[in-house]
């Protein structure tokens, strides 16, 4: 894969922790690579696994989904309850041979700007081993 | 009394006291049966029953219960007698967890059963145009008019089926029929070994046949949506109309998912599929899961909470950073 390929990579992250983690991570001043396009939720349990295909189905060449620790969902069980879907939906992937690495999810808390830095970049990483998503991409510019 | 007798006597005794009785006569089309509404004991006279015995009627009674009342309408308290072959029981119970209708609002003539034909097998074998007039069940497999068949006919669900005496009936004194040992996820693991570039090949090419006619859906009896996701126009589509491979991937996908730990394997969607699209595969791998992260089967349990009904602090976490 060529060097110079810039992943974009759609990340869902819930407004209580994992965007306030993200806020950390800038505020930290905690270098990330900027590739991800941002999206703040309400919680993780918000995020409709069918984002994931139709952000790929789009342009996208990774997703990104992060909320709070289990036990820790501002609205008692969101995450669990999405965990399961997640947990399908990368499993669906995998057996249709979709690049199941292109989907990720996290638990990062508000106080963990360091793992924020770390998940962004190891997911980044991961998905330009991958190279550009085409198998299901509709081509239209994102 | 055969089953078949047996099932015609309940059939009569329901029919006065149930909106309708759904079972199954001769079709207009060679051996294949179709759907009967009887409301009259004369009609339940025309009620067969065979290795042709194909639909699930279950569709019948979740789309009476879903639809809606006509203006000045009182719902009907009476219940629907359906005639019901093992998996179609196990809908029954599926439909009664997902809270469509009560276990009571329906009548379960249980028919035991020793596997359906695929018609699509059948069609290779003896062609499209064939005369063949009736398939019964012989003493060992099916018998084509009496001789026995080219080849192989059992249809694929029901290799992997554990319910050839139905576990939820309301008439009692069917005569039961042996039960073989059912295939597990074997096909599902042999698929699951192939490179994964092989697996998304072999994808692309059934999803790019997809005319997205929807036939899957319509005939599924446990995709009951008032508005299916697929078809919403506001605020936002979904995905397109158009069948190109992305957009039939995502059906696919979307499809899959809202039928995990669901799906009761009857067979119908990959049935009624005009391209031959393998629509059990997918299912079958979220079945898989669904029982070997999850476990939890579809149509066992009415009092446990479907897999996406519920939800477990302690479910497995494979890939979550
Ligand atoms: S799956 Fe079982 S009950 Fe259904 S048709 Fe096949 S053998 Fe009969
Ligand atoms: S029935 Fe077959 S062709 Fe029609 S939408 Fe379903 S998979 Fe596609
Ligand atoms: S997905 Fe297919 S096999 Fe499963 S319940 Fe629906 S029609 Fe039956
Ligand atoms: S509020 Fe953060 S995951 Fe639910």
């Amino acid at each position: 894969m060529s060097d110079d390929f810039e992943p974009k990579i759609v990340a869902f992250l819930c407004n209580w922790c994992s965007y306030a983690g993200a806020d950390l991570a800038g505020t930290s001043r905690f270098q990330y690579p900027p590739n991800i396009r941002v999206i703040r939720v309400m919680c993780s349990g918000r995020v409709n696994p069918m984002f994931v295909s139709r952000a790929l189905v789009e342009g996208a060449d990774g997703v990104l989904i992060s909320g709070c620790h289990p036990g820790e969902c501002h609205y008692e069980k969101g995450n669990i309850i999405a965990k399961r879907r997640f947990e399908l939906m990368h499993e669906l992937l995998d057996f249709m041979g979709l690049d199941p690495g292109r989907f990720q999810v996290s638990w990062v808390s508000a106080s963990e700007g360091v793992k924020f830095q770390d998940v962004v970049t190891r997911f980044v990483d991961q998905v330009k081993e991958l190279g550009p998503a085409d198998k299901i991409n509709r081509g239209d510019e994102l | 009394m055969s089953n078949v007798d047996k099932m015609r006597e309940e059939a009569k005794k329901l029919v006065s006291e149930c909106r309708f009785v759904v079972g199954y006569e001769r079709g207009t089309f060679n051996h294949l049966d179709r759907a009967l509404i009887a409301k009259t004991p004369e009609d339940v006279d025309k009620f067969v029953f065979g290795p042709t015995s194909i639909p699930n009627l279950t569709l019948y009674a979740v789309t009476d219960f879903r639809r809606p009342l006509k203006r000045g309408e009182s719902p009907d308290a009476r219940p629907i007698g359906i005639v019901c072959k093992g998996c179609d029981a196990k809908t029954i119970v599926e439909l009664v967890r997902e809270h469509i209708h009560a276990r009571d609002q329906v009548k379960i003539i249980g028919m035991p059963c020793k596997g359906t034909i695929d018609p699509k097998k059948f069609a290779m074998l003896y062609g499209e145009d064939n005369d063949v007039k009736q398939i019964t069940w012989g003493p060992d497999g099916f018998l084509v008019d009496g001789q026995a068949p080219k080849g192989d006919l059992l249809a694929g669900k029901c290799l992997h089926c554990k319910v050839r005496n139905p576990s939820v009936t309301d008439v009692d004194g069917m005569e039961q029929v042996d039960q073989p040992e059912a295939a597990g996820f074997e096909g599902i693991e042999s698929f699951e070994a192939m490179d994964p570039e092989d697996r998304w090949r072999f994808f692309e090419g059934q999803f790019s046949k997809c005319i997205r006619c929807y036939a899957c859906r319509n005939a599924c009896p446990l995709c009951y949506c008032h508005q299916c996701s697929i078809d919403i126009q506001k605020p936002f589509n979904w995905t397109q109309k158009f069948t190109e491979l992305p957009d039939n991937t995502f059906y696919h996908t979307m499809r899959a998912l809202h039928l995990a730990g669901r799906c009761v394997d009857c067979g119908e969607c990959e049935r009624v599929c005009p391209m031959d699209i393998p629509l059990r595969l997918l299912n079958g791998k979220m079945a898989k899961v669904a029982y070997e992260n999850f476990n939890i089967e579809s149509g066992e349990d009415p009092d446990r909470p479907s897999l996406l009904g519920g939800c477990d602090p302690n479910d497995k976490e494979c890939f979550i950073w």
